[in-house]
C-alpha cells in the first residue's frame, strides 16, 4: 500500500464482527460494515453508542477485543504505520499541540507523513484560503477558538490526500460556512471513485445530507444499516426523516416523551 | 463542624490536579486502563512519590551545603584569612540562592499542569465567591510546593543548628528560609504570568522565536544557581576573603546588605560571635538587623500579592497575534527532523521543557566563563577539557529522556500518525546530541580564549560523541518499551521523577564509562587515553544501537 494513496482496486474499509471492551464494559459488540470505494458511510448513534470506539479501533488507538479490521486490505494491528499513512483522522475532541501554531503543526504532521514539500505547501495554502485561516496560521493553537482548531485538524487530515477519511463528529464547532465547505469537500473527495469516508455523527440531519449509507448504532450494536430508502423500508409506518427512523429503531420515541414529561413535572 | 468552602473545594481540586499531573488527560493523553475507581488514589500516590523524590534531592543539597560549614572544608576552600562569621554568611547565602533557584524552577514545572487543569476557570463559572476561588488557587499552589518547601523550612534550620553546634543559629535561619519559600512562589507565579502573556501566545517566525528564547534565557538565570554555586563558589569565597583581608569596606558592606547574604549573616552572628571583631556593616549587629528588616517589606508584599495571584494567573487567557497572510510556505522536513523541530518549538513556548535545553547550555557557559576569566594561573587544559565534556555529556543525557515527555502532549492525536519507532528514537537522539555538541562547544570556544589547544579539546569532544548517542538510544529505548507496554509514564519532570532517575542512571553509566577510562589512563599519555576512550565509546554504541534500533521496527506506539 502506498502511503497516502488508495489502492486502485482496494476497499477503503472493511470491519467484521468488531468488538471493543473497556474493563468490564462492552463498548462495541459484533459491529460489521464496509466503506466502499467512492462512498461516504455514516455511523449514527446516541452518545455512548460506540461510534468513537469503532473509529478508534480502526485507527488502532484502542485494542479490539474481537473481530477484524482491514484498511485497503491491511490490518492496523499488523501494520499500524501503513494504515495510519493511508488515513486522515479527525478525532472527536481536538487536543492538539497547544504550543504550536497551525503552520508549525501542519509542518510536523506533514513531516511525519514524509510528504513531498511542494505539493504539501500548495495544498496547505489552498486549504488555508478555503477555510479563511490565513491570518491565524502563525497564532499558537492555544489562542485559537474551538472552531478554528477544528479547521486545523480537518486540514491536517486532508493535506496528504489519504485513501480513507475517518471523521469523528467533524462538524463540531464549525461555523455554517465551514460546514457547507466541508460537505462540498467530502463529496468532491470521493468523486474519484477510489477513496472512502467513514463519518460519525449524532446529528441525523447531517447524516442524511452527507452520507450515501448509514449504520445506526445503539448500545454498541448495529441495529440497522443501508441507504435512507432502505432504512425507511425497515420501519413500519414509513417515517419520513432519518431522525424518525433513528428514534423508532432505537426505541427512543416513547422514552423521549416520558423524559420530557418528567422534566416538566420536576421528577420521574 | 463542616470544613470551610475553600477547604472542601480545594480537596476536590487537588484530586483533579493530581490526576491531571499524572495522567495528563487534558493535554491529550488517553484515559488510563484499569479500574477507574483507583485512578485518583494512584495519581495522588504518584504525586506524593515524586514530591518525596524532589524533596530528597533538595535535602541532599541542604546537607551538602551545610557540610561546607564544618572546619576541614572551610580551610580547604576559603583559606585562613576569611573570618568565620563571613565564611558562614557566604556559604549559607550560597545555599539560600540554590534553594531559591530550585524551588522557583520546580514552580515552573508545576505551572503548566496547574494552568491546563482548568480547575480555577471552571470554579469561576460556579456560584462561588471570588475570594474563595482565590483561596482555593493558593491552597492548590501551596500543596504543589509543600513537601520541597517544608524540606527547606525544617531541614535547613536543623542541619545548620547541628553543624554549627548552636540550636539558636538554626532558629536564626528560619526567617531566611521563609523568605526563600515566599519569593520562590512569587517568582514562579510572576514568571508564569509573563509566560502566559508573552510566550505562550507568541507567534511563529524566526524573530518571534529568537525573542522567546531570549525571555527564557533571562528567566533561566536564577535556575542556574546550583551550577553557578558549584562552579563559582570557591572563586567567590577567595574574592571575599581578599576583600575582607583589606579591612572593612563599602564593597563588603554592600555585598552583605544584599539578599540573601543579609539573612545569612544572622545565624552566622549567632553561631560565631567573634570577640573584638567588627561586623562589616555600619551599625554592627543592629545594622544587620535593620538591613534584614528592610527586606521583610518586599517579602511581605510578595506574600500579600500571592494571596490572589494564583487565582488571577489561572484565569489569564492567551491572546494570540493575528498576522496578515504572508508568503511563508509550509516547510516539510523528514520525520526525525520534524520531531526535533517540533520539540524545539514546543520547548520555546513551554518553560518546563525549555529549561531542559537551557540548563546544560547555562552550565557550559558558566564553566567556560569561569575558565576564561579565572584568576588562577595553573589550570590544566586536559582537566578542563575533561570537565567540560563530562559536564555536557552527563547533563545532556540526564535531562534528555525528559524530552520523551513531550510525546505525552497531544498523545492521542499523534498516535494516529504514521510515526515509526525508529524516527522517534532518531529524532530524540539527534536532539540530545545537538544539546551535547552545543554545550561542549560553548565551553570549548570560551576556553580557547585562555588555552588555545583546539585539537585536544576537539578530539575529546568527538571521542565522547558515540557514548552520548549510545546513552540516548538506551534511555529512549527503555522509555519506548515502557510506553508501548503500558502507555507513556512520563508526564513532566515532577510527576515523572521516578522514571527520570530510573532511566537516566543507565545512561549516565554509558556516558561515564569512557570518561572514567580517560581519567584512569590520562597519566600514561593523553593520546593513548583518548584512543581508549573513543574505542570504548564506539563499542558501547555498537552494542546499544542494534539492540534498540533493531528491536523497534513498527509504529512508535
Amino acid at each position: 500500500m502506498t502511503a497516502g494513496r488508495p489502492q486502485a482496486d482496494g476497499v477503503p474499509l472493511d470491519v467484521d464482527q468488531l468488538g471493543v471492551r473497556y474493563s468490564e464494559r462492552e463498548a462495541v459488540q459484533s459491529v460489521s460494515f464496509r466503506v466502499g470505494p467512492g462512498e461516504i458511510f455514516g455511523l449514527l448513534g446516541s452518545n455512548g453508542a460506540g461510534k468513537t470506539s469503532s473509529i478508534k479501533a480502526v485507527v488502532g488507538l484502542v485494542p479490539r477485543s474481537a473481530g477484524a479490521v482491514r484498511v485497503f486490505g491491511v490490518d492496523p494491528v499488523i501494520d499500524a504505520v501503513a494504515v495510519r499513512a493511508s488515513i486522515g483522522y479527525v478525532p472527536e475532541s481536538t487536543l492538539l499541540y497547544d504550543a504550536l501554531t497551525p503552520r508549525e503543526f501542519l509542518e510536523y504532521v506533514s513531516g511525519i507523513r514524509d510528504r513531498p514539500r511542494e505539493r504539501t505547501a500548495e495544498r496547505s495554502d489552498a486549504f488555508a484560503k478555503a477555510f479563511r485561516l490565513e491570518e491565524e496560521l502563525d497564532t499558537p493553537i492555544v489562542a485559537l477558538s474551538n472552531g478554528t482548531r477544528q479547521k486545523v485538524v480537518v486540514i491536517a487530515a486532508l493535506l496528504h490526500e489519504p485513501g480513507l477519511l475517518l471523521f469523528d463528529e467533524p462538524f463540531n464547532h464549525l461555523d455554517p460556512r465551514s460546514v457547507r465547505l466541508l460537505k462540498e469537500i467530502l463529496h468532491e473527495y470521493v468523486s474519484d471513485g477510489h477513496r472512502g469516508v467513514l463519518f460519525s455523527t449524532h446529528t441525523t440531519e447531517l447524516a442524511e445530507q452527507v452520507c450515501d449509507r448509514v449504520a445506526i448504532l445503539d448500545a454498541g450494536r448495529v441495529v440497522a444499516m443501508g441507504t435512507l430508502a432502505e432504512l425507511r423500508s425497515q420501519v413500519a409506518g414509513g417515517p419520513a426523516t432519518l431522525e424518525q427512523i433513528f428514534l423508532r429503531l432505537t426505541d427512543e420515541e416513547e422514552g423521549i416523551r416520558t423524559a420530557a414529561r418528567s422534566v416538566r413535572s420536576g421528577g420521574p | 463542624m463542616t470544613a470551610p468552602p475553600s477547604r472542601r473545594i480545594y480537596q476536590t481540586g487537588w484530586k483533579e490536579l493530581a490526576f491531571q499531573a499524572t495522567f495528563a488527560v487534558r493535554s491529550g493523553n488517553p484515559a488510563p486502563d484499569g479500574d477507574p475507581k483507583g485512578f485518583s488514589k494512584k495519581a495522588r500516590n504518584r504525586v506524593a512519590l515524586s514530591q518525596a523524590a524532589a524533596s530528597g534531592f533538595l535535602g541532599l543539597i541542604v546537607l551538602g551545603g551545610v557540610t561546607l560549614l564544618t572546619d576541614p572544608l572551610e580551610t580547604l576552600i576559603a583559606g585562613p584569612s576569611l573570618p568565620r562569621v563571613l565564611y558562614i554568611a557566604f556559604v549559607l547565602g550560597g545555599l539560600l540562592i540554590v534553594q531559591l533557584g530550585l524551588l522557583w524552577w520546580l514552580g515552573l514545572q508545576f505551572l503548566p499542569t496547574f494552568l491546563s487543569s482548568t480547575i480555577i476557570p471552571v470554579l469561576r463559572t460556579l456560584p462561588v465567591a471570588a475570594q474563595t476561588v482565590d483561596r482555593v488557587a493558593l491552597l492548590l499552589l501551596i500543596r504543589l510546593f509543600d513537601a520541597p518547601a517544608l524540606t527547606c523550612l525544617i531541614l535547613t534550620p536543623l542541619a545548620v543548628g547541628f553543624a554549627l553546634d548552636s540550636p539558636l543559629a538554626g532558629l536564626a535561619v528560619v526567617p531566611a528560609e521563609i523568605t526563600v519559600v515566599v519569593l520562590a512562589m512569587a517568582f514562579a507565579i510572576a514568571t508564569g504570568r509573563f509566560f502566559v502573556r508573552n510566550v505562550l501566545g507568541s507567534p511563529g517566525g524566526h524573530r518571534a522565536t529568537a525573542l522567546r528564547w531570549t525571555y527564557l534565557v533571562l528567566w533561566g538565570m536564577p535556575a542556574f544557581a546550583l551550577f553557578g554555586f558549584i562552579a563559582l563558589a570557591p572563586r567567590f569565597l577567595s574574592f571575599v576573603s581578599t576583600l575582607s583581608f583589606q579591612g572593612p569596606s563599602a564593597e563588603l558592606a554592600g555585598l552583605l546588605a544584599l539578599y540573601p547574604f543579609n539573612f545569612a549573616l544572622l545565624p552566622a552572628l549567632v553561631a560565631a560571635p567573634a570577640p573584638g571583631e567588627v561586623v562589616p556593616i555600619p551599625g554592627g549587629v543592629v545594622g544587620v538587623l535593620v538591613v534584614a528588616a528592610l527586606y521583610v517589606i518586599p517579602v511581605g508584599l510578595a506574600a500579600r500579592w500571592l494571596l490572589r495571584a494564583p487565582g488571577r494567573l489561572a484565569a489569564l487567557t492567551t491572546s494570540g497575534h493575528r498576522r496578515r497572510p504572508g508568503v511563508r510556505r509550509l516547510n516539510v522536513r523528514v520525520p526525525s527532523l520534524a520531531i526535533v523541530t517540533k520539540d524545539l518549538r514546543l520547548a520555546s513556548r513551554t518553560p518546563a521543557f525549555a529549561f531542559l535545553i537551557l540548563i546544560p547550555l547555562g552550565d557550559a557557559t558558566l564553566l567556560g566563563l569561569a575558565t576564561a576569566f579565572s584568576p588562577l594561573g595553573r589550570a590544566d587544559p586536559g582537566a578542563l577539557a575533561e570537565a567540560a565534556v563530562a559536564s555536557a555529556a552527563l547533563l545532556a543525557t540526564f535531562f534528555g529522556p525528559a524530552f520523551f515527555a513531550i510525546e505525552v502532549m497531544s498523545y492521542s492525536y499523534s498516535r494516529s500518525l504514521p510515526l515509526k519507532a525508529r524516527s522517534l528514537l532518531l529524532g530524540k537522539t539527534t536532539l540530545i546530541l545537538l544539546l551535547y555538541t552545543l554545550a561542549a562547544s560553548v565551553v570549548l570556544v570560551l576556553t580557547l580564549v585562555r588555552f588555545f589547544q583546539p585539537l585536544e579539546f576537539g578530539a575529546f569532544l568527538l571521542a565522547e560523541v558515540p557514548a552520548v548517542v549510545a546513552a540516548a538510544l538506551l534511555q529512549l529505548g527503555i522509555l519506548l518499551a515502557v510506553a508501548k507496554r503500558r502507555g507513556l509514564p512520563l508526564v513532566n519532570l515532577y510527576t515523572g521523577a521516578f522514571w527520570l532517575f530510573a532511566v537516566s542512571l543507565p545512561g549516565l553509566f554509558v556516558t561515564g564509562t569512557p570518561l572514567a577510562l580517560y581519567a584512569i589512563l590520562a597519566g600514561s599519555g593523553v593520546v593513548r587515553a583518548l584512543a581508549v576512550m573513543g574505542i570504548a565509546a564506539l563499542l558501547e554504541l555498537s552494542v546499544v544501537a542494534p539492540l534498540t534500533l533493531g528491536r523497534f521496527r513498527g509504529a512508535a506506539t
